[in-house]
């Protein structure tokens, strides 16, 4: 059931200290997975290893069988700011990755009217990214990354520059597209209620190792409610504590 | 905003008037006054005398900015995407920007002779540069994200070079054919004073020998209006290019 598998994967930017040391980790078939941890423990380095952005030094990386070592192209990748080329409009940067490849058929563009539809904000289409908020941005950054209708996506604290209630409104969105193509997700962030709310596992990272993996119970269809109760706090405490440090640490 | 712009008119027209006082008891040899150096001017204009003059000098403007500038282009954007010949033409390009290039001026009349062809290359070498130095600039820092995102979607060196780092750095580049225009005219005019019996600057010259200061002021009149509307006429290109770079940026 194994999608994507980490293997004793080792890597490190200079001579000096790992950034990542032994990972052992698998994502199974669409699965929302999140991983999370403090700013510097690898996170970011441990996504571009698996979309094959960089190359492991050591260890082995696997993508439904095939070894990644290089982006595939069933893969869509969400980066940290929302990476629109500001010469195109809207419309054309969800194209983006269909116009490299060939001219868009009729079916993908109108796959493009609906996924912008769908984030809301197909009445910009024509706009410029200049002229759209970075939450509007990051939608379309988001209906980019699902143009080609990848099996998996990875997404790189998408949201972590917009304020709480557009983030909440992401959330949401992101979970709708993800459940309606069946994409297996791998999602970076270090906000915990943003990981509890939108993923079916969390793994936690520290000092370039996963120290834990934990499945998280909560009914599959999420609302706005379910942040507020207490069964979703108390997940929320566990994982803290799981990441350590906080009150304990300073004592 | 609106009341500025009154006041710089009204500036200009103040000007004026103390040119005119100042100018009224001195020799017209050293410092004309404006009504004298305008009635020279609509006589040169009217007779057709300038017209000539106008066009060689224009001509020779023109040509020398289209051919450095696509020079500039070309060779920046080879050596801001191959290293090597970043590195094998840099030390050059250095030494040659050290040299002052209108000292070369005399050698090019010496190789092209006295006709348009030596002016040509002196423009087009002085606007060479600039461009040469924006675009390799523009081409070689890209934003290291979009970088990823094209690498991500699979595209080939080519397409990043032409979809991604050229419109990335437009804004550079055009701000690179900028300077060159203005630099355009100074090449032009500094080539004519050297040889040549056409065009405005061999007209200075001319005007100098012949002792006809009134002469000389409005000859650097039409100067300074070709080299405006130059500018203008750059400045027009540019905004219509960048604007959907800067569209939603409120001025």
């Amino acid at each position: 059931m194994s999608f994507l598998t980490l293997e004793h994967v080792h890597y490190r930017y200079n001579d000096l200290d790992f950034a990542l040391k032994d990972v052992n980790w698998q994502v199974n078939q669409g699965e929302f997975h999140s991983l999370l941890g403090k700013s510097g423990c690898g996170k970011t380095t441990l996504l571009k290893l698996a979309a094959g952005l960089l190359k492991p030094e050591q260890g082995k990386i696997f993508l439904h069988g095939t070894e990644v070592y290089r982006p595939l192209p069933q893969m869509g990748y969400v980066f940290q700011a929302p990476t629109l080329l500001e010469w195109k409009n809207i419309l054309d940067n969800v194209l983006l990755p269909i116009v490299l490849k060939r001219k868009p058929k009729e079916e993908e563009l109108d796959f493009a009217n609906e996924l912008l539809q769908l984030v809301g904000i197909h009445s910009h289409k024509l706009k410029y990214p200049s002229e759209l908020s970075g939450g509007q941005q990051s939608r379309v950054a988001i209906a980019r990354a699902l143009i080609q209708k990848p099996v998996m996506l990875y997404l790189d604290e998408p949201f972590a520059a917009l304020d709480a209630i557009t983030r909440e409104e992401l959330q949401d969105d992101l979970l709708k597209l993800c459940k309606m193509q069946k994409t297996t997700v791998l999602f970076i962030t270090h906000d915990i209620t943003e990981a509890v709310y939108l993923s079916d596992r969390i793994a936690i990272m520290f000092d370039g190792q996963i120290i834990h993996d934990m499945k998280i119970d909560l009914p599959e269809k999420r609302d706005i409610h379910m942040r507020y109760e207490s069964n979703f706090n108390e997940l929320c405490l566990t994982v803290r504590q799981y990441i350590g440090g906080g009150n304990n640490e300073k004592s | 905003m609106k009341r500025v712009e009154y006041y710089s008119i009204l500036l200009f027209i103040l000007l004026l008037i103390g040119w005119q006082l100042l100018a009224q008891p001195m020799s017209e040899l050293v410092l004309p006054t404006p009504t004298v150096i305008m009635l020279e001017l609509w006589d040169g204009l009217n007779s057709g005398y300038f017209l000539p003059h106008i066009i060689r000098t224009g001509s020779e403007v023109i040509l020398g900015l289209l051919i450095g500038c696509s020079m500039g282009f070309i060779l920046g954007v080879l050596m801001g995407e191959f290293d090597v010949l970043r590195k094998l033409f840099y030390p050059y390009v250095i030494a040659s920007q050290a040299v002052p290039k209108l000292a070369l001026a005399p050698l090019f009349i010496l190789w092209f002779g006295f006709g348009m062809t030596s002016k040509v290359v002196i423009t087009a070498l002085i606007c060479f540069f600039p461009l040469l130095e924006n675009t390799v600039t523009a081409v070689q820092y890209t934003d290291p994200n979009k970088k990823d995102l094209f690498y991500v979607l699979g595209a080939t060196r080519l397409q990043t070079l032409v979809r991604l780092k050229i419109p990335a750095g437009l804004p550079a580049i055009l701000a690179g054919f900028r300077v060159a225009v203005v630099l355009a005219v100074v090449g032009a005019v500094v080539g004519e004073f050297i040889g040549g019996n056409k065009g405005l600057g061999a007209m200075i010259i001319a005007s100098q020998s012949m002792m006809d200061t009134p002469l000389m002021f409005s000859i650097l009149i039409l100067l300074t209006v070709m080299g405006m509307l130059l500018y203008q006429g750059v400045s027009l290109i540019e905004k219509f290019l960048l604007k959907p770079y800067t569209k939603g940026i409120k001025k």
